[in-house]
């Protein structure tokens, strides 16, 4: 059940196969994120892969001395490319690997191609998403419905990572959730297919489960303010394939522009990327002290013995003073925009709103915050958002309005003003299977003890509802009303569980996954989604999905008259 | 980024254009500095081991020296740590999870292949058929100058049947009708009826490079003479032409159709795909460069590391011999990959962009070896060093067998006093778990790159293991051989009960009776000879052999 780890094996293997000898990797734009989720260019160089092509890029120049490597999706024009390449090969001999089930039609169309019978391999390796973090995959794809290629995509990509965890399901979906409830069924249809029935011949003690989620009911986690690292990068500057753009931070050098924050290659970020802001500052400075103490150290060497120190260590100092000087950068540049923002203040209202039930007080602090010019105005606008949401059918139209109308004093454009009725649209309660606030019920006095308690932190008491959710399922407690069945019911102690969420998971519930795991209770959870969310890609899925605005999609669609 | 080119000496930060100046510089610069502070340090690691061992006088020789040396393996380890050390804070640990297993997959090559092949090998068939017929036509061509025109054409004919002009009413490719505008031609090859249109023209000279494999290309080839002539030339025209052509020049081009040009073209690339060029060959020699060195690198970590726990199984001469070897293949592989990198093309132009790529990543690739390898390589003693490390070593052999002895003598007062079969097996047990350290093998390969530091506790470990074992007899003969002198060992030789021991080694050592020394010598002279010729495996084994045949001297030395 470790996904970046399933995708590594596939890729070593497809190296491996290709023999010694100079190598090249020919890709999709796909495949190319996906290879490099998990290897990085040096990586990858160590065996002795000295290039890298895009498919698609047909003016490639011939060199009859590479061996190929194709790592490829199997659709329908990366076939046909590769049906041109075969006919005047370029390469001395193609390993070619599908990243996904292809039928036996196209594997003959290629076959009638390879006149020069310089291929080697035909395989499929189910390498076919974004493996983000061990137990964490994506396919970053934004908006998600039951129509069109994309849909396609999640559910090849669903399968491909079933296949790679060698795992065959049951499936449970959401039943206020039209999405979940088409992919459970495809998704079950893919498992059960006749033909497939070889690729699915997995035996386990007891079947895994997957459990197919709806971001709808849960609108609350990706509007929150986040405090551990990961979440809070990705909240603050947004992190794309382990990349994270950092040119807007003041003053900062050239090569520190764009960074790379991977769990694989960054072990300083691998170990701390769970860990609050606060502890992170702390981490850091033992680093940056113990770092200058080695570089004094190896300022002074003067035998053999702290040459061969030196120099054994030497790839480990110089990946550590990359380390030491990208994450003080992250690290001040977060310091500075929490400060000058009053990010602290802004997120502790919001965690008082989603985590205690007092209107009239949230209400006048939203105010405040609103009129108070150093928030920003994405911040604003988010704890409207979110006191819309938990007092649901408590404000007054009028007392709305006003909020509106301090939000537009600040200058937000109307667009993103349709938000507020937008997720009040969509994501009110009726729609979600979810009780995220649940007012009027016993059960928010435990919850407000608990937040009375001073617990661990202010700033972290917000537990996101798929918490609720797996450990219900822990205790045998999910509801079938709420989570039915895919065919037959097959127990309901899973120990592997796989969560698809539609319309987006968050860093903060990948932590909380991984908190999960590694507390040992016995069952093992792996998060996947189309997409992983922030607050802002977050309000642009709320825009898209709302019923006015695919409406007006529609009404755009439709041919002019 | 530019890619910066050579090294700087860690030790005084000079900037040295290549793997060969940065070790010429650290051999001749920084030598007496280090051997100063490796033998500080050397020292500084025995003496730890002897506190430790009079400290602990009662307890079993072998596991305090083995906890010797494991707490020097943990010191050492520490050092190298620092780093994780830092970064190891806090963490989400999902490892107590099953090892992920490699992923289900499907492989499709079988059905594949028999879609390819099916239709390769038709294609060869047909292939093989043009070939005949373009053989027989080429030497038809050069014979052509003795026969008259329609003697030709007739010939020509013969080899490839046409297709009768009077049934055929459409071109065969484009199905278009003939008439007086679309004049009927002939493919030379399969004779087929088809159109100007339809017509492609193969020229002779990728003829009879399709020819080149063909035993028998030398006499196909044009009579250089005879086509120099002009007459020759205009004859060649003429057969050439059909009766229904015209207006059309193609001396030097075959007249065919589509199909049959795909396959010759077809051909034509099949047997030029073969083609190396001059990166091929200089990688090749890289990798087997790297791959020797691969083989030698082991040997000389096992020669270094014996050596610089003051052992006598490898003489320092040819240690510094396999490690100059061992650089010299280094010093190729960076040439090798600094040409490979340089590489041009023979009319002296600039590689493309992606061929200039490769040949950067190879030399990144080659650099980053370099680095793990050749810089890691630890070095070798000096003569005195070497000398003051094995006086070291002999020092602590015989503490160790004074220890030996007092221990027996505590015994023996012991056995006196304790019943007789409670004593027999007390000393059974002493001697059983003296054995099982020998148990243990010497690490076959030192350093390797992922695991260094807990490798390194291995071979200090061992390291400790072998001295433990080496016999006095085999340090007095080695003395002999290497004329080391002898000090401080007078001062060790006062303590009690070390006299009569020393007359029993003397004894076995005047007489060169004992078997066991014997075998030993031997199996020195097997090692040097070996080592001469360069035969590393069996330096090995008759290594382990020694080792086996010294540790039974140093318990019966004992006994």
């Amino acid at each position: 059940m470790d996904v970046v780890r399933g995708v590594k094996q596939y890729v070593s293997r497809m190296i491996a196969e290709a023999g010694t000898g100079m190598k090249v990797l020919i890709m999709d734009k796909e495949t190319i994120s996906i290879v490099s989720m998990v290897y990085s260019q040096s990586d990858i160089l160590q065996k002795e892969v000295y290039n890298f092509e895009l498919l698609s890029n047909t003016g490639r120049e011939a060199m009859k001395h590479l061996s190929a490597i194709c790592i490829i999706r199997p659709t329908i024009e990366n076939i046909d490319l590769l049906c041109t390449e075969l006919k005047t090969p370029k390469y001395g001999s193609y390993f070619i690997y599908f990243t996904n089930r292809i039928d036996r039609g196209s594997i003959e169309k290629l076959a009638l191609c390879d006149d020069q019978e310089s291929v080697r391999e035909v395989k499929e390796y189910y390498a076919d998403y974004l493996a983000v973090g061990q137990h964490l995959f994506s396919f970053n794809i934004d908006h998600l419905t039951t129509s069109g290629l994309e849909y396609k995509r999640v559910c090849d990509g669903i399968v491909a990572a079933l296949l790679s965890l060698k795992k065959k399901p049951y499936i449970r979906y959401t039943h206020s959730s039209r999405v979940s409830q088409r992919l459970a069924d495809d998704l079950y249809r893919s498992i059960n297919h006749r033909q497939e029935r070889e690729l699915f011949d997995f035996r386990s003690d007891v079947p895994p489960l997957l459990l197919i989620l709806d971001r709808k009911d849960d609108p609350v986690t990706p509007l929150l303010n986040q405090w551990s690292y990961q979440a809070m990068v990705h909240e603050v500057f947004g992190i794309q394939n382990h990349r994270v753009d950092l040119s807007r931070a003041p003053g900062i050098t050239k090569e520190l522009q764009e960074i790379v924050l991977s769990p694989e290659s960054d072990e300083f970020f691998r170990e701390n990327m769970y860990l609050n802001f606060g502890d992170i500052g702390a981490n850091i400075k033992t680093m940056v002290d113990s770092f200058q103490e080695k570089q004094k150290s190896h300022a002074k060497i003067e035998s053999i013995a702290d040459m061969k120190a030196f120099v054994e260590n030497y790839p480990q100092f110089r990946k550590l003073s990359g380390t030491v000087a990208k994450h003080v950068a992250v690290v001040s540049e977060l310091s500075r925009i929490v400060a000058e923002h009053h990010l602290m203040a802004v997120s502790e209202t919001e965690q008082d709103i989603v985590t205690q039930s007092e209107k009239s007080n949230h209400y006048k602090n939203v105010e405040s915050l609103i009129k108070n010019s150093a928030v920003r105005s994405v911040d604003c606008l988010r704890l409207v958002l979110l006191i819309v949401l938990r007092y649901e059918g408590q404000l007054k139209r009028s007392e709305i309005d006003h909020l509106v109308k301090l939000l537009r004093m600040r200058e937000i454009p109307d667009q993103k003003l349709d938000l507020v009725d937008a997720i009040m649209e969509s994501y009110r309660e009726e729609k979600r299977t979810s009780k995220l606030f649940e007012s009027s019920n016993p059960l928010t006095m435990k919850k407000f003890l608990r937040g009375l308690k001073g617990v661990e932190n202010v700033y972290t008491r917000h537990k996101p509802y798929l918490v609720d959710v797996l450990e219900n399922l822990m205790k045998g407690k999910l509801r079938e009303s709420q989570y039915p069945f895919m065919g037959d019911p097959l127990g309901d102690k899973p120990q592997d569980v796989i969560v698809f969420i539609v319309g987006g998971a968050t860093y903060a519930e990948a932590f909380a996954v991984a908190q999960m795991n590694s507390s040992n209770q016995g069952m093992r959870i792996v998060l996947g989604s189309n997409t992983i969310l922030n607050s802002e890609s977050f309000m642009t899925e709320i825009l898209k999905s709302s019923p006015r605005e695919s409406a007006r999609e529609r009404f755009r669609q439709l041919p002019p008259v | 980024m530019a890619q910066l080119e050579g090294f700087i000496c860690p030790l005084c930060m000079q900037a040295l254009p290549g793997v060969s100046q940065l070790e010429r510089h650290v051999r001749e610069e920084h030598n007496d500095t280090a051997t100063g502070k490796m033998k500080a340090n050397f020292k500084q690691f025995i003496g730890k081991a002897k506190t430790t061992l009079t400290k602990q006088r009662g307890g079993l020789e072998e596991s305090v020296v083995s906890e010797g040396a494991a707490a020097v393996g943990v010191r050492r380890e520490g050092e190298e740590e620092g780093f994780q050390s830092i970064i190891g804070v806090s963490g989400i640990n999902t490892s107590l999870w099953p090892e992920q297993e490699f992923g289900k997959y499907r492989d499709h090559l079988d059905a594949f292949r028999k879609v390819r092949d099916s239709r390769v090998q038709r294609i060869a068939v047909e292939t093989n058929r043009l070939l005949v017929r373009l053989e027989k036509l080429l030497r038809l061509l050069k014979n052509e100058h003795a026969m008259k025109q329609k003697q030709l054409k007739a010939l020509e004919q013969d080899i490839v049947p046409w297709k009768k002009d009077s049934e055929s009413k459409r071109c065969m490719k484009c199905s278009r009708e003939f008439n007086i505008h679309r004049r009927k031609h002939h493919c030379r090859l399969c004779g087929d009826v088809i159109c100007k249109k339809c017509s492609n023209f193969f020229p002779f000279s990728e003829a009879y490079q399709l020819m080149s494999d063909n035993p028998n290309y030398r006499s196909l080839l044009p009579d250089p003479a005879a086509t120099a002539s002009k007459q020759k030339k205009n004859k060649l025209k003429r057969f050439l032409k059909d009766e229904d052509d015209e207006d059309e020049d193609t001396s030097d081009e075959l007249r065919v159709c589509p199909s049959c040009e795909e396959l010759l073209v077809r051909q034509l690339a099949r047997m030029s795909s073969e083609g190396r060029t001059e990166v091929v060959g200089l990688y090749e020699k890289m990798q087997v460069t790297m791959t020797n060195a691969e083989k030698l690198k082991p040997k000389y970590l096992e020669m270094a590391d014996s050596l610089l726990s003051g052992e006598y199984h490898f003489r320092l001469m040819d240690a510094q011999n396999v490690r100059q070897d061992l650089v010299k293949l280094y010093e190729v592989v960076d040439a090798l990959s600094k040409r490979i990198m340089n590489l041009k093309y023979d009319d002296g132009g600039e590689p493309s962009p992606s061929c200039l790529k490769v040949q950067r990543n190879i030399r990144l690739f080659a650099s980053s070896y370099l680095q793990d390898n050749l810089l890691m390589l630890p070095g070798l003693p000096t003569v005195e060093k070497l000398k003051d490390l094995r006086r070291e070593k002999e020092r602590e052999i015989e503490e160790k067998k004074l220890r030996l002895l007092k221990e027996k003598e505590e015994k023996r007062e012991l056995e006196i006093a304790a019943a007789a079969a409670a004593n027999k097996r007390d000393s059974g047990a002493f001697f059983g778990s003296k054995k099982e350290p020998n148990t243990l093998q010497l690490p076959s390969s030192g350093m390797k790159k992922e695991n260094s530091s807990s490798s390194r506790l291995d071979i200090s470990f061992s390291a400790i293991d072998s001295k433990v074992r080496i016999s006095p007899s085999f340090k007095r003969k080695a003395k002999a051989v290497f004329g080391i002198k002898e000090s401080g060992e007078t001062s060790s030789t006062s303590n009690r009960g070390w006299t009569a021991e020393a007359a029993v080694t003397e004894c076995l050592d005047d007489g060169e009776l004992d078997p066991f020394e014997l075998q030993r010598q031997q199996l020195l002279g097997y090692i040097a000879q070996a080592e001469q010729a360069k035969r590393f495996d069996e330096v090995a084994t008759l290594k382990e052999s020694l080792h086996e045949i010294e540790a039974l001297m140093v318990e019966r030395g004992t006994t």
